[in-house]
């Protein structure tokens, strides 16, 4: 091997956000400016870099359970930092009533798919056949060869 | 042959390896994809990277 490189996901491609949503059963509503949460801020955790608590609730679209109306929603936003890509907003209050179910705690699972649909597509883009699999620990290896 | 092998742990880190790609030229192969993906954290170059920097040394 010549090259190993770590790297901290951030959200730039939001096709492949919602093609990660969708296989987690979310799906992607474009341009709803408001996402489902408590609807107040009651100052327990930190906001974002860049935002207040008078931001929250806002957002530019939203990841939606399916088929659960009582779920909290995932507010997709621009960063706030000084840095290009979105920043997903989310109320993890009990669980958001079944959306951390989907998104997994920290959006872990929601992390792990959509960083999954941006290697694949780009790799096929650039001509490289690739297999998939999942280990017994639960890393998804992409294996790209040309 | 070209081969990118890229693990994404449980928590959404990504971890890419290139294999047989010599020298710099292994660092441009997956440029793009770390861009696409995000902020490099670490960047660890292995003894094929260096192979191709030796072999024009030694003429």
């Amino acid at each position: 091997m010549s090259h190993v490189v770590t790297l901290n996901l951030e959200i730039h491609d939001l096709d492949a956000l919602a093609k990660a949503a969708k296989s987690l059963g979310l799906e992607f509503i474009h341009g709803q400016t408001s996402y489902k949460w408590f609807g107040r801020s009651v100052g327990d955790y930190p906001v974002p870099q860049g935002f207040t608590a008078e931001d929250l609730g806002q957002c530019q679209h939203v990841l939606r359970v399916r088929n659960a109306p009582q779920s909290y929603e995932v507010g997709i936003t621009a960063r706030r930092d000084g840095k290009p890509g979105y920043t997903l907003l989310w109320d993890f209050w009990a669980g958001g009533y079944g959306l951390q179910d989907k998104i997994g705690t920290n959006g872990d699972k929601l992390k792990q798919a959509y960083a999954r649909e941006v290697s694949m597509k780009h790799e096929q883009k650039n001509g490289f056949r690739v297999t998939s699999y999942t280990k017994a620990d639960g890393t998804v290896v992409l294996k790209a060869s040309r | 042959m070209e081969e990118h092998i890229i693990e994404i742990s449980p928590s959404g880190e990504v971890k890419i390896t290139v294999k047989g790609v010599k020298g710099k030229a292994c660092q441009d192969a997956t440029r793009k994809l770390e861009e696409a993906l995000g902020q490099t954290a670490s960047d660890q170059r292995t003894q094929e990277f260096y192979e191709q920097s030796l072999l024009k040394n030694k003429h």
